[in-house]
């Protein structure tokens, strides 16, 4: 057992705990973020990349639609490096709500977001793939973000700052004494090893676990979980955002990323955060919906499907997803007995910054520490780990530098071993095991059309080269990878991808026989 | 120079008409039309050829019954009973023992003859390593695999080696992975001959490499010094391809040691051998192939044959046929396609029994030990491996089905895929020259 000292402890990696990390460590006050899988693990990992303009919301949510407008306009000049300021469409077609429609502009300009409407024959001539069946099209400041890249530079801009990551690592307890949290327990999971923190104040950015982390302080948050599942193409399909111009509903965003197009999402009540597998009906489901604006999905081939959820709270009885707001919930737990310890939850991707920064302002007037939020001008200073998660980055660099022995350990996605190298000094100083699910977060490795097929047969013989793997490790890396990109081919197995996955279990069962081994 | 058993295109359509066109050109529709002309039927056979690059070389029989228990039978005939009386609609229950037998002697004589020479142990399966550093069983594996498979057996002092720029194969992988269950691995990673191992290897290049002598004795050298307190050597499955068993032989007596392949991720070298030494032979022993060619259409005609275009977009030949072996293999061979709302039969539009939705072809973990129900979908059969109607009837009384695109068997869980191929293609070529003396 180790003991640890710090100010103030963040439970949770994913973009609100690194964004808090980071606007503290720009106050000065040293943290430690602890997060029990990885970065990103739960809804900044699994969403649309979406970075919001505010115009979805401005009829049942127009706060968070202001929210969102100056938000993304911040990050935009803050953090251009994770962004693509691709704009967006809001299309309404045949049978849509007129009344919806006729009032879109004014909500919009009551929120301040700026839209300006679009000639039909325009909307469809950009954007050759939208139905021929479009009766409005507005222009909005819709812009789409890596959620990964975005938190990694968060969190390498929090380390270099005085800050610690520590991944896999999972509260189990915490001392309490007058009324005031006075240590943290916690678990390294993948070596067993168990630490100590003394800290003046604990954040609780767990996101969906946000509940269960309140729940070591004894005080009860009521949590409505909403399961959204989004589909990836093979192809890009447009190049702005497209967003259906109704209320928010299923199937009615089509997010562009890179090389590909994000088309969601869903909206189902849930109670189990285990696990999460996008279903063939939800994928139906999805297709049906926006194949109305955008034809071409009926007949589109998928990588893959995910699922995440998206943490609400409101109260239980109230379980209807869309209805609750996206807005973000600052918990002082003062309040409940508990004076050194607050959670933030809810809000969006695009709100992040805003999320950490209010946090901040009230941990620091908690720790009667007077200091302001840089993070409004301050630039996100871009790391050379973190580019590698970028669509397309790797092919360009590879080409460009073409280093003798600089072998590509992925060749869909052009993956040489030069990044993996980077990607894994990188992730020693964040007590990151090498793993193809780690390398994966940081780097392109499983997301190319082959699912990681052969990407991922090279990556492991070249880590038990660099001795990073011993004994079996490499084939229980290989069985946990395969079942995570399973969850999200498996709904959109027909066609060509279904004779990929045919194959891949004849690779891996019927020859490796990796299902049989001890 | 690449050797081609194709006639030149031409526009003159061929008019011959065959006892037997087999369609497909994996391992079940190799052994159907090898049979078939071992038995004196005149045979045509047409397809992509892509398929048989994926095998690995090994030829599985039944290992794994039930699939559900992961249950390990070192005796495959003794699997193939118990699989009978299960699963009484399993391919397997429509093929008689002495087929079978018969059949693995008519397949490993022919490749011996051909200079593909493998090694089985008539009663028992075989264990023997991968490149992942695993253990897997099979019925039959290549003769320059054999060394391996004893070395593990006896847990042998063994040198494994493998080469820069060789990405998907790792010695020291293999060693740790293995630890267990064979001690004293010791590995060495040298350049190939004539490689400076700073770009990529592709093991079909490799093995042509390794045709030449000079390449051989250069690869002896490196190895040598490195190999005297071992008693075997173990390469990845790059040793030659017209002449594996020569070159592996050859590399044994420069080193004084056994030498053994080690199978590598799939498309590999032990598959383009399978795939040269059929399509260099079943033309010489009479089988009209029309490769890298689709079956366009089969058409049943008024007289009772089927008429078969073939060519790449268009058709190309057209041929007659008194009967067909479909032999077209599940989804990644081409002959089932999975729509989104359905899987059907690509070349003659046949009943597939499969699930009742898509939701239920497969389950949510990869590794579910009861496998995915999607792999028993295909087409059902009568006991001459005629495919049926939805009537329950055979859909044509001259048309047959073989290998993995039969309904109602797992090959990749159970690891019978070879034995699947080649004793249904039996059963079928059986079934064909049945009906023909019963028809005359």
């Amino acid at each position: 057992m180790t003991s640890l000292e710090t100010q103030v402890l963040i439970i949770g990696g994913g973009i609100t705990g690194t964004g808090i990390a980071r606007d503290l460590s720009l106050r000065g006050i040293s943290c430690i973020v602890v997060e029990k899988k990885d970065i990103n693990a739960g809804a900044s990992g699994s969403n649309h990349g979406l970075l919001h303009s505010g115009a979805r919301y401005v009829s049942n949510d127009p706060g968070t639609a202001t929210e969102c407008m100056e938000e993304s306009r911040i990050l935009k000049q803050v953090a251009p490096q994770c962004i693509e300021d691709t704009g967006g469409f809001f299309v309404a077609v045949k049978g849509d709500d007129e009344s919806y429609i006729a009032d879109f502009p004014a909500l919009c300009a009551a929120a301040g977001i700026e839209v300006s409407p679009v000639d039909i024959r325009d909307a469809v001539e950009t954007e050759p793939a939208l139905s021929g069946n479009i009766i409005a099209a507005y222009e909005t400041t819709d812009a789409v973000v890596d959620p990964f890249k975005l938190s990694l530079e968060n969190i390498f801009h929090a380390v270099q700052l005085g800050a610690i990551l520590m991944c896999f690592t999972r509260v189990t307890g915490f001392t309490i004494f007058n009324n005031r949290i006075q240590s943290v327990h916690l678990l390294n999971t993948q070596n067993g090893e168990t630490h100590i923190v003394k800290t003046d104040h604990v954040v609780n950015a767990a996101g969906a676990w946000a509940g269960e982390t309140a729940r070591y302080a004894g005080i009860n948050l009521p949590m409505v979980y909403s399961k959204g599942t989004l589909l990836i193409t093979c192809h890009r399909i447009t190049q702005r955002v497209i967003n259906r111009l109704r209320r928010p509903a299923d199937g009615d965003i089509l997010t562009p990323g890179g090389t590909v197009s994000i088309a969601g999402t869903t909206s189902v009540p849930t109670h189990d955060l285990g696990s999460l597998h996008p279903t063939s009906e939800e994928v139906d489901l999805i297709i049906r919906e926006a194949s109305v604006m955008l034809p071409e999905l009926k007949n589109s081939t998928f990588i893959r499907a995910f699922s995440g959820i998206r943490p609400l709270t409101g109260s239980p009885e109230n379980d209807e997803g869309r209805a609750i707001s996206r807005g973000y919930v600052l918990l002082d737990h003062a309040r409940d007995g508990i004076e050194n310890f607050v959670t933030i939850t809810g809000g969006k991707l695009t709100t992040y910054r805003l999320m950490a920064e209010k946090t901040a302002d009230l941990v620091c007037s908690r720790m009667n520490i007077s200091s302001s939020c840089q993070t409004q001008t301050l630039q996100l200073p871009a790391h050379d780990a973190c580019r590698w998660s970028e669509p397309g980055l790797s092919p360009r660099y590879w080409l460009k530098t073409r280093k003798p022995g600089d072998l590509l350990l992925c060749e869909c996605e052009m993956v040489p071993i030069s990044a993996i190298d980077c990607i894994l000094e990188s992730m020693k100083h964040h007590a990151v095991p090498p793993g193809l699910r780690s390398l994966g977060i940081r780097s392109r490795i499983g997301k190319g059309p082959c699912q990681g097929a052969y990407c991922s047969i090279r990556t492991i013989a070249y880590l038990y080269d660099k001795g990073m793997l011993k004994g079996d490790q490499g084939l229980v890396e290989m069985i946990a990878f395969l079942r995570e990109r399973w969850k999200g081919m498996q709904p959109v197995l027909w066609g060509e991808r279904l004779m990929h996955a045919e194959l891949q279990e004849a690779i891996h069962c019927g020859l490796f026989e990796t299902e049989l081994q001890k | 120079m690449k050797k081609t058993a194709n006639p030149a295109a031409t526009s003159h359509p061929d008019t011959n008409t065959y006892d037997l066109a087999v369609i497909g050109t994996g391992m079940a529709g190799m052994a159907a039309s090898l049979i078939a002309a071992d038995r004196g039927l005149s045979v045509a056979q047409a397809g992509l050829t892509g398929e048989i690059l994926f095998s690995s070389g090994f030829f599985d029989f039944l290992a794994i019954h039930p699939v559900r228990e992961k249950r390990y039978w070192t005796n495959p005939w003794e699997a193939v009973h118990a699989m009978i009386q299960d699963h009484p609609d399993h391919p397997y229950a429509r093929i008689s023992g002495q087929t079978m037998r018969h059949t693995w002697d008519v397949m490993l004589s022919f490749l011996e003859r051909e200079g593909l020479p493998y090694h089985r142990e008539l009663e028992e399966n075989t264990r023997m390593i991968t490149s992942q550093g695993t253990v897997k069983s099979t019925y039959c594996l290549p003769l320059t695999m054999q060394p391996g498979a004893d070395g593990l057996k006896q847990n042998l002092p063994c040198l494994i080696a493998d080469f820069h720029g060789m990405r998907e194969f790792s010695a020291v992988q293999i060693a740790e992975s293995l630890r267990s269950q064979w001690k004293g691995i010791r590995t060495l990673r040298i350049h190939f001959p004539g490689t400076d191992g700073l770009t990529e290897l592709y093991p079909e290049r490799m093995a042509r490499a390794l045709e030449l002598p000079t390449n051989r004795e250069k690869l002896a050298v490196l190895v040598k010094p490195h190999a005297k307190e071992v008693k075997l050597v173990g390469l990845p499955a790059v040793l030659g391809i017209e002449k594996s068993l020569q070159v592996t032989n050859d590399l044994s007596e420069r080193l004084g040691l056994p030498v053994f392949e080690i199978p590598t991720i799939p498309p590999s070298v032990p598959g383009i051998r399978l795939k040269e030494t059929f399509e260099r032979a079943l033309p010489q022993i009479g089988v009209r192939q029309f490769l890298q060619m689709r079956v366009l259409r089969v058409n049943p005609e008024p007289d009772g044959l089927f008429r078969l275009d073939i060519g790449s977009v268009s058709p190309e030949y057209i041929i007659k046929a008194r009967a067909v072996i479909l032999a077209t293999g599940r989804f990644f061979g081409g002959g089932l396609y999975a729509e989104r709302d359905g899987i059907r039969e690509t070349v003659m539009g046949l009943k597939v029994v499969q699930p009742a939705t898509r939701s239920e072809w497969h389950r949510d973990d990869f590794f579910d030990p009861a496998g995915h129900p999607i792999h028993h979908a295909g087409l059902e059969t009568d006991s001459l491996f005629r495919p049926l109607a939805a009537s329950g009837r055979p859909a044509y009384p001259n048309l047959f089905a073989a290998g993995s695109i039969l309904a109602h068997q797992d090959w990749i869980r159970s690891k019978s895929g070879v034995g699947l191929a080649v004793c249904s293609a039996a059963a079928a070529v059986e079934s064909c020259i049945y009906l023909k003396g019963v028809n005359k």
